[in-house]
């Protein structure tokens, strides 16, 4: 019993945090920024948006804390991905939703055929489903249903946000396609740190070899390794990728075995893969996201792009 | 209900209740750990049911509910009556015992998961089995509030509930099979004679301590079992040698950790002007740690201020004495004089020491001060001639009986006179037959002041 | 998989000969298996297994502080170096809070070791919730991003593994008799003045130094592993420091070689944790056949124990059966109304048999078995043994009539003949036997009923 009093002691002392506000406008919380950016597109003058996680961080080691509970229990919509991507807040979201708030996993409201999962275990797709424009599309598609549901008085305003987006990522994705398209056939494979970019190489027609798997606990073994080597002296490829959440080991090793082998091999630049590029920055949005990491990839493996991007708007030094 | 009341009963009271919980019942059990010299089983266990997660998910397709929790159980079971087993076969160190068992199955699930390709889909036991303090809030719904209390505590999070089970089930356990944990941990043998399988014992202990943790980090977190299962059960240790006592300090230090930690975590950033508050379990973990330290330092008999004190206060004593020494035998040589604070400290050195042992012998009456000198009281007199007297009779003792030379007895002497009470003296005498002089012809005080 | 193994691939692959990664890897994780089995040595003997998997934990403050501050000074928050050095000094700390707790309170090795790694863990958690919301980006997996994958290894880590090991080995020849005293007597090096704190950090730096040197290059997993399960199973095989070393650093390196062999024979083989299965393989085949301290050669010890008390019981109750007769027995052995025989079950009179004809005490007659004059002398032996015991234990210990059997049931075992000598000259010397007489009469006589065993069997 003197555990409850210590807790009402202690409850008591407590203080109020966080300010209360009028709650006149819809509150919707994004967990990562990739979703927030789409939001912000779709319904930026209608809503108050944010992020709970800042546009650099890894959504698979995120770990909520207590004001993010705090800002998840105002909002009035939360829109996550899904699919085990924000692993540690997935029961936080499961209680947002008993409670009767709306939550929206918009990755899981795609089509079966948009996702991947690996062959031998369907049901388990992969979340990294941004990386394709057009299936990032779908999902704004998604976002922009239950936004006019939830505010049917706004839904102009949504269809509006909904169609420049549309067009904006259109334009990306045709961009994308062209100088990805640039790069030689028997050239396109893109070799990076970890799995992340399957619906990337599935859209572009790429061949897509992760070192390791994307569980954090994976790790390579020495004839998968020689196997990549073998594959980069045979196919030719100049250029692996590192990402900015892996370390750059892996890809050294593997430009050093082929290097060994005649093969020169260089970095072909650091891609974004889990996380977006540092808040407020052209990378720290999706749209800069996207197009550094084809710009790069284009330009690495021999494609055409011009250097600043489909905007002009990455940073030069980013590309050498 | 005002806001901020809201708050705290919605956000902070469940993730409480059942980071205390958690706390208590692991570190009730950590007492025993710590006896046991296992208490790293915490650790062991987090990485050991990595296999057991792997297995479960290849065989039942799930990533989460009853399945990973079981293949994370039998996976935790099995390694820890393994780590037994090897420790007992391989009469080896738990410690490496551990080391073996864990990094191997470890290894096994790694292995598991790549040639199963199952890599590609995440299988971070820190998202798939490890709770997050943080997502135990309670959330009501807007319109309901607290009219509906059914619907209301249908919402509360169902771990605040199985914590307060597991605590109920450890402090069953804990208390019914208290005295035959101590013996078997303080003396298999014995126990083993006196009737009860003290092996077997070790094997419930270890099964039902795997059990809770497994359970607990699924509410909790590794990190915070890990800490728990240490730090309490060290800390109340460190505060007394009677096990009772310890338990019952070891469940206060685990709630007073629970309760500073988690509000520190909320507290803490708003000083340092950051604008979220930190991990809840990690800042618990620290301030186990905290108050361990705390222990460490300023326990009462076993902590570095209590022993350095002691310590201190011993060398003060015999400081004390040997002031006394030379003052008498000043007077011995020269009648009665007194010397100057200079003198004596150069005398014994230039010490603290020195300093704390005047003050010390100036306040219990053997000094007196006057006219910028320091000579003996009677009382002072009286201490130190008992004391020359042991001395020499020590230097006269070491050399006749047990014939030790002359130069070799002084400093030998100078160490036994602090501790020679004065029946020893008495006795020292009559063995040496109350000689007048000591072997260098000093005179041998009497019993008796002239 | 193993359905087509080019034999031309083993061999290149033995010989070092295969794809260059390949060649790094078995190198590497040969030269980090010496280096680890040597110190791990230490770890082991200082009852500190688990040091490194500790200061692997601890390296996450230190990594997460060195990030903050280089976020904030606005330097390169990935530099390697940096966040090196964080983990670094946060490892050597803990390991100084660890000295801390042993040396000054009363608490255990095992302690000491969990309170700093989950403490510091738990800070390094804390650290993280701050990091991954500076709005700094690029914090992700920072945790995971000092630890190296074993199969990733490259030319010049595996280069640095090499200098590690010869460094350790150096520096273990130049110190090995500090560190010997240290592991085995830490009492008496300190009474003997040596700096046993010193000497003892010095151990642990080391411990600290292959740790944090390790775990860029293979990760946490084997890191702790390998030192670990390389010295454990060395343990096994010897008493002596030098050679565990020797027998913990091969160990280590054969793991290292068969491991990576093996990552690089198979696809989807992951390096590191092949090579830590490889190592338990070693472990699991030295605590089961490791002379002496194998579980093989105690179970061997238990039986054959068992074999000889029951062996020598029957020999001597049968031989006590026949006393008073004047002349050896000769007639088959009256196994049925012997006690000792009647509690065996029928395998266990069938070993007895079988080991009483192997040792030619007994032979085969028409009806049953006989005595060998060989089996007779050794029963006599026993007898005598037994009764002298009995009687010294009497005579010398003050003990009661009823209160000698059972010890001397436990002794006649190990009474050489020389012993048995020299029990009955004291006891002659004494005069409690009579000079020149034959076997000395039992205390308690057949059927006297003081016969413990006799009633304990009886029942």
């Amino acid at each position: 019993m003197r555990i409850t009093i210590l807790f009402t002691l202690i409850l008591s002392a407590l203080p109020v945090w966080g300010p209360t506000v009028a709650h006149a406008e819809t509150r919707v919380v994004a967990s990562t920024g990739m979703i927030g950016d789409l939001v912000r597109a779709i319904g930026g003058e209608e809503l108050v948006v944010e992020d709970l996680m800042q546009s650099g961080v890894d959504p698979h080691l995120y770990k909520p804390t207590r004001t993010d509970i705090a800002r998840l229990s105002r909002a009035d919509i939360t829109f996550y991905n899904g699919l085990y991507l924000e692993g540690r807040l997935l029961s936080a979201f499961q209680r947002l939703s008993q409670a009767g708030k709306k939550t929206v996993a918009v990755a899981e409201r795609l089509d079966e055929k948009f996702l991947l999962s690996p062959p031998e275990f369907e049901g388990h797709p992969d979340p990294h489903v941004w990386m394709d424009p057009q299936a990032w599309l779908k999902v704004a598609e998604g976002i922009a249903e239950e936004l006019i549901a939830f505010r049917p008085d706004s839904a102009d305003a949504f269809r509006k946000g909904l169609g420049e987006l549309r067009s904006e990522l259109a334009a990306l994705d045709a961009y994308a396609k062209k100088v990805l398209g640039s790069v030689p056939k028997e050239r396109r494979v893109l070799i990076t740190a970890h799995d992340a970019f399957g619906y990337f190489g599935r859209r572009f027609d790429f061949e897509v070899v992760g070192i390791q798997g994307i569980s954090t606990l994976s790790e390579a073994g020495i004839q998968d390794i020689e196997r990549i080597v073998s594959l980069i002296v045979d196919r030719k490829i100049e250029a692996v990728f590192i990402e900015s959440t892996v370390s750059d080991r892996n890809a050294q090793a593997l430009i050093e075995g082929a290097s060994k082998r005649g093969q020169t091999v260089k970095i072909g630049g650091e891609l974004f893969s889990d996380a977006m590029g540092t808040p407020g920055t052209y990378e720290g949005t999706y749209l800069g996201m996207i197009d550094h990491n084809v710009t790069t990839i284009a330009r690495a493996l021999g494609g055409e792009a011009p250097i600043a991007g489909y905007k002009g708007l990455l940073k030069q030094e980013a590309q050498d | 209900m005002t806001e901020a009341t809201l708050q705290i009963l919605s956000l902070d009271m469940p993730a409480l209740v059942a980071a205390s919980a958690a706390a208590v019942s692991c570190a009730l059990l950590g007492n025993f750990l710590v006896l046991r010299k296992v208490s790293l089983l915490g650790d062991a266990i987090s990485h050991a049911v990595f296999p057991g997660i792997v297995l479960a998910f290849l065989l039942f397709g799930t990533r989460s509910g009853v399945w990973i929790f079981i293949g994370a159980s039998c996976a935790g079971i099995l390694s820890v009556m393994m780590i037994e087993l090897v420790r007992k076969l391989g009469r080896i160190d738990p410690g490496a015992s551990m080391g073996v068992v864990f990094s191997l199955f470890f290894a096994v699930g790694v292995i598991l998961m790549e040639q199963a390709s199952a890599s590609n889909v995440d299988l971070d036991t820190d998202c798939i089995l490890h709770g997050q303090l943080e997502n135990l809030f309670w959330l009501l719904p807007a319109d309901a509030r607290l009219t509906n209390v059914h619907h209301s505590l249908h919402l509360m999070p169902v771990e605040v509930l199985r914590s307060l089970v597991i605590l109920l089930l450890t402090v069953v356990f804990v208390s019914a099979l208290k005295k035959e944990l101590t013996l078997a941990a303080f003396n298999p043998e014995l126990a083993t004679t006196l009737g009860f399988n003290a092996n077997l014992l070790h094997y419930v202990l270890v099964v039902f301590v795997a059990l809770t943790v497994v359970a607990s980090f699924e509410i909790v977190g590794s990190i915070l079992v890990i800490a728990m299962l240490i730090c309490p059960a060290a800390t109340a240790r460190l505060m007394t040698d009677r096990l009772t006592t310890q338990i019952w300090l070891s469940v206060l230090f685990a709630v007073l950790s629970s309760t500073l930690g988690y509000y520190s975590a909320s507290q803490v950033p708003v000083y340092f002007d950051l604008h979220s508050s930190f991990n809840a379990a990690g800042s618990i973990a620290v301030m186990s740690g905290l108050l361990l330290m705390l222990g460490f330092l300023f326990a009462p008999r076993y902590g570095i201020c209590a022993r350095w004190f002691r310590t201190m206060a011993l060398s003060v004593s015999v400081r004390r004495d040997d002031v006394l020494g030379f003052l008498f035998r000043a007077e011995e040589v020269q009648g009665s004089v007194g010397f100057t604070l200079r003198t004596i400290a150069s005398a014994l050195g230039k010490t603290p020491t020195t300093m704390f042992a005047l003050l010390s012998a100036r306040f219990r009456g053997y000094l007196e001060y006057a006219d910028g000198t320091l000579s003996l009281t009677a009382r002072g007199r009286e201490g130190a001639r008992s004391l020359v007297r042991t001395h020499r009779l020590w230097e006269t003792y070491l050399v006749e009986n047990l014939g030790l030379r002359l130069d070799h007895v002084h400093s030998t002497a100078m160490e036994l006179e602090h501790y020679t009470p004065s029946e020893l003296s008495k006795r020292l005498a009559e063995t040496v037959e109350n000689p007048s002089e000591d072997p260098h012809g000093s005179p041998i005080p009497s019993e008796e002041g002239e | 998989m193993s359905a087509s193994i080019d034999t031309a691939l083993v061999l290149d692959i033995i010989s070092f000969q295969a794809g260059y990664n390949t060649t790094v890897v078995v190198f590497g994780a040969m030269c980090l298996g010496i280096a680890s089995g040597v110190v791990g040595t230490f770890a082991l003997l200082r009852g500190r297994a688990m040091v490194s998997d500790a200061i692997a934990h601890s390296t996450l403050p230190g990594l997460a502080l060195a990030f903050i501050l280089a976020v904030y000074t606005g330097w390169d928050a990935k530099n390697i170096f940096l966040l090196l050095a964080g983990a670094t000094c946060s490892g050597l700390f803990a390991l100084l809070c660890m000295h801390m707790i042993v040396y000054y309170s009363r608490l255990s090795e095992d302690v000491a070791i969990g309170a700093s790694l989950s403490v510091f863990f738990g800070f390094g958690i804390v650290l993280l919730s701050v990091i991954q919301n500076l709005g700094a980006g690029g914090e992700g997996g920072l945790h995971h991003f000092i630890y190296g994958q074993t199969a990733a290894m490259r030319g010049h880590d595996a280069e640095t593994l090499a200098y590690l090991a010869v460094a350790c080995l150096i520096l273990v020849i130049l110190f090995l008799k500090e560190f010997k005293i240290i592991c085995f007597d830490t009492e008496f090096a300190r009474v003997d003045g040596w700096p046993v704190q010193a000497i003892d950090a010095l151990m642990m730096i080391l411990v600290v130094s292959v740790t944090v040197i390790g775990l860029q290059t293979v990760g946490i997993l084997l890191m702790i592993a390998l030192l670990t399960i390389p010295a454990t199973s060395a343990r096994f095989w010897t008493e002596k420091l030098s050679v565990m070393i020797v027998l913990s650093a091969l160990f280590g390196a054969l793991s290292g070689y068969f491991g990576a062999i093996a990552s690089a024979l198979f696809p989807r083989l992951p390096a590191g944790a092949v090579i830590v299965c490889v190592s338990g393989v070693f472990f699991v085949f030295s605590l089961c056949f490791a002379p002496r301290r194998g579980v093989l050669a105690g179970a061997a010890r238990v039986v054959q124990l068992r074999l000889r008390v029951g062996v020598e019981h029957l020999l001597r109750e049968l031989y006590e059966r026949n006393e008073g007769a004047d002349s050896a027995p000769t007639g088959p052995l009256p196994l049925a109304s012997v006690g000792v025989w009647r509690a065996l079950g029928g395998f266990e009179r069938w070993v007895i048999t079988q080991y009483l004809l192997l040792k030619k005490y007994v032979m085969r007659g028409e009806d049953g078995v006989y005595f060998t004059p060989r089996g007779l002398q050794e029963a006599e032996f026993l007898t005598r043994a037994h009764r002298l015991w009995e009687e010294y234990r009497m005579q010398f210990g003050a003990l009661a009539t009823t209160h000698v059997d059972y010890s001397a049931d436990l002794a006649e075992h190990v009474l050489t003949p020389e012993l048995v000598d020299l029990i009955e000259r004291s006891l002659k010397g004494r005069g409690s036997i009579r000079e020149g007489a034959g076997l000395p009469g039992s205390v308690h006589p057949l059927g006297s009923g003081a016969h413990p065993v006799e009633v304990v069997q009886d029942d």
